[in-house]
């Protein structure tokens, strides 16, 4: 919220010292408080005067507007970004990535790029993510031809739609045939004039335009055509063309309050088609609201939706993975059995060292609450009852020939309690750090088998 | 409105020279936060180096090594074919032969011959065990006497040793803490009072894609951030990114080559983003779409 409730008393009546009460709180300052956590509407107090009302109603806007894209299931959710640097406070709102079809593409692309954007997804850390928007360019210029490619992107995905045919007949043609999937519609200096009174008011427009100045120029006028629902189209170019771009977007929106450029941002790639994927994946942590790709194939699917995963977890809340016991390497009565804690960190760590040892070996992970090995144990929530608790609820012992737990070098402490409390097990202490595990199971193994 | 939005900031990272006698190319010395082209008198411009190991690259999948061919039998081979074909700006070398139990003398004597094979900077990292470290390294740092190298990894732990030798021999060192701006400028502020700090490169850790890179990000943002605009000296060292070792150890790349470049390419282009001025890469693949980047 872009108001403090002390900036919103001040304007509320006798300088919020009114305390009429017909709102229904204590006092001025709860109103405003309320008012600033957006838990109440401005209506509720029934003496500001209109000019007052409009004003506060102006300030409290999100300094970058919420703009939703598509419908259902597929429908994609930006803006309301209110930092310049995720650990300020958080990412909010994953970009929305998409595939650019143009209508001259050969018909196997064009078939390779629908079955990507209605089939592909990819599961990580109990997520499913897509590519859920379909950027269509009228490279024929030919209003058949662009319509029939639209005709295809409806009947076979479920994706948002949007349109970037120039020419205003072949525009608005392509509108009126999609306008139930509401689609954004790509608009420029050179057509808004034709294009936008043909709009329903709750049509959202993305302007296009050379500079951050022009694109500025253009959603105002977009703003004066009664159009609202606006995001700011850019052309990646080269990685600092970008990096200016949308850190002069956003600045303005944030530290300026500049309405004009108050709206989430979509990076496209180049006309010429030779943008780097690099560059357009480092629109992810640089602001992109909507990101458009002209090339796909599986290995880039996977990257780009990872990273955006990774920019927009909250740094608010440490990263877990589920508490269970995970299997490595096929393991059978043979395999090893190591604890640690939940903390997503830690957890990569260890599996990542037990899966390049290949040793076979369950991974009992307690739930920790996202604390590492030594905060756990200190925050007492990786002691040896909690270890026994979990290994017992898990029936690990029937798992395995010999009950063999080990536990991280860091608790080597917890080593005799842990015995106590799990009868039949021996316990060995691991090591400290993960990367020493590939050169640790193996020698356990060695032992299991002399002994 | 536009130009009330372009920032001048008050810091400036250090440049650390490389090159005989200093007269090499700089890391760092620009006054910018990352491809702030816009608003910077001196632009950065990042450096990117790919990785080389003495003794047998036992961290290495067979497809990442399949480019070097037989180079990879001797570092000074194998750096030489890297920088001839692939163009980095720098060879980083890791000594497996540490840990593999080569006599001191004789790694000294192969990093010499690596310096001599190539005419790009050099850095040569340890083993992570100090014992070792200590004495590897210092013999490396006397046999190269002359041309800087960046020597590391210092800890806390054997900051003193390390840094002692690289400040009376000429070399840098990469100054490693775990992932945290005030462990970090602790380490520095150690440092500085046995080395000068244009001789300091920050290795903050690097975590992959899908495995933590935010926490990387993050950590490397607010140390550029503290350098730039609040000008804190303690930390207006370039940055390193240590991305190939990393990203090469994950599932998503030993299970599929393609995968793991694109891995690589963006664990390292985001890193840059969130200001490192070196980042090291093993794949030649990965350092061409880097560059497709930076062009």
């Amino acid at each position: 919220m872009a108001l403090k409730a002390a900036d919103i008393q001040k304007r509320l009546p006798d300088g919020g010292k009114k305390n009429c009460k017909e709102c229904g709180l204590a006092n001025c300052f709860a109103f405003a408080m309320k008012l600033a956590s957006g838990a109440i509407g401005l209506d509720r107090c029934p003496h500001l005067d209109p000019a007052t009302r409009a004003e506060l109603a102006e300030a409290m806007l999100p300094p970058i507007r919420r703009i939703a894209i598509g419908q259902g299931e597929r429908q994609v959710v930006i803006g309301e970004e209110e930092v310049l640097h995720r650990h300020q406070k958080t990412f909010l709102r994953p970009p929305g990535l998409g595939l650019l079809l143009a209508d001259t593409e050969p018909p196997d692309r064009r078939a390779a790029k629908l079955k990507c954007l209605s089939q592909w997804q990819m599961e990580r850390l109990a997520r499913t993510s897509r590519f859920d928007l379909a950027a269509l360019a009228s490279a024929s210029g030919n209003r058949e031809q662009y319509l029939q490619l639209l005709r295809e992107v409806l009947d076979q995905t479920r994706v948002g739609i949007i349109l970037l045919a120039e020419e205003p007949g072949v525009l608005l043609a392509a509108y009126q045939a999609s306008k139930a999937r509401r689609p954004v519609v790509c608009v420029t200096a050179a057509n808004a004039d034709q294009v936008l009174p043909a709009l329903d008011g709750d049509t959202v427009v993305c302007v296009r335009a050379p500079d951050v100045e022009a694109l500025a120029a253009l959603s105002t006028r977009v703003q004066a055509a009664g159009l609202s629902d606006i995001i700011l189209g850019t052309e990646a170019g080269s990685l600092s063309d970008l990096v200016r771009d949308q850190t002069l977007i956003r600045r303005a929106a944030l530290v300026k309050k500049y309405r004009p450029l108050g709206y989430p941002t979509a990076v496209f790639p180049g006309a010429c088609g030779d943008t780097s994927p690099v560059v357009l994946a480092a629109a992810i942590p640089k602001y992109g609201g909507v990101i458009i790709l002209n090339e796909m194939d599986e290995a880039r699917f996977q990257a780009f939706l990872t990273l955006r995963q990774d920019m927009y977890t909250d740094p608010r809340v440490p990263p877990t993975v589920e508490s269970k016991v995970y299997e490595f390497n096929r393991p059978g009565r043979d395999a090893s059995v190591l604890v640690t804690t939940n903390f997503a960190l830690t957890y990569y760590a260890v599996a990542g060292e037990v899966e390049n040892s290949r040793q076979a070996a369950y991974l009992v992970v307690l739930d920790t609450g996202g604390l590492c090995v030594l905060a756990s144990w200190s925050a007492g929530k990786l002691g040896a009852e909690a270890i026994a608790e979990m290994v017992r609820k898990h029936d690990v012992a029937s798992r395995v020939d010999r009950p063999q737990l080990v536990i991280p070098g860091l608790v080597a402490r917890l080593k005799g309690e842990v015995e106590d409390e799990l009868q039949g097990w021996q316990v060995v202490v691991g090591p400290r750090e993960a990367s020493e595990i590939p050169a640790f199971l193996p020698e356990l193994l060695r032992r299991r088998h002399a002994n | 409105m536009l130009e009330g939005l372009r920032e001048t900031y008050p810091g400036t990272i250090n440049a650390v020279r490389f090159g005989r006698g200093g007269k090499g190319p700089e890391l760092g010395g620009h006054n910018s936060l990352p491809f702030h082209d816009f608003e910077a008198t001196r632009p950065g411009r990042p450096w990117l180096a790919l990785e080389v190991v003495d003794g047998e690259p036992e961290d290495w999948t067979a497809p990442v090594l399949k480019p070097y061919g037989d180079a990879v039998a001797s570092p000074a081979r194998w750096a030489a074919r890297s920088a001839r074909e692939y163009g980095p700006d720098m060879i980083f070398l890791t000594l497996n032969s540490i840990e593999q139990g080569s006599a001191f003398a004789e790694i000294a004597a192969r990093v010499a011959a690596t310096v001599q094979a190539v005419d790009i900077p050099l850095a040569v990292y340890g083993s992570g065990d100090r014992d070792r470290d200590v004495p590897a390294l210092t013999a490396v740092a006397e046999a190269c006497r002359g041309t800087p190298l960046l020597l590391g990894p210092v800890t806390r732990d054997a900051h003193k040793e390390l840094a002692e030798v690289a400040r009376d021999l000429g070399h840098a060192v990469i100054a490693q803490s775990p992932m945290d701006v005030n462990l970090a400028k602790d380490l520095n502020i150690r440092l500085t009072k046995i080395l000068p700090a244009d001789r300091i490169v920050i290795d903050p850790l690097t975590s992959s894609l899908g495995y933590g890179l935010e926490y990387s990000y993050s950590t490397m943002e607010r140390i550029r951030l503290a350098a730039i605009v609040h000008d804190d000296r303690m930390l207006q060292m370039p940055i390193i990114g240590r991305v190939g070792k990393e990203v090469w150890k994950t599932k998503e790349a030993a299970q599929d080559t393609t995968r793991g470049v694109w891995w690589e390419a963006f664990t390292a282009a985001t890193l840059l983003l969130a200001g490192a001025d070196l980042v090291t890469l093993r794949h030649p693949d990965s350092i061409a779409l880097v560059k497709t980047m930076m062009r």
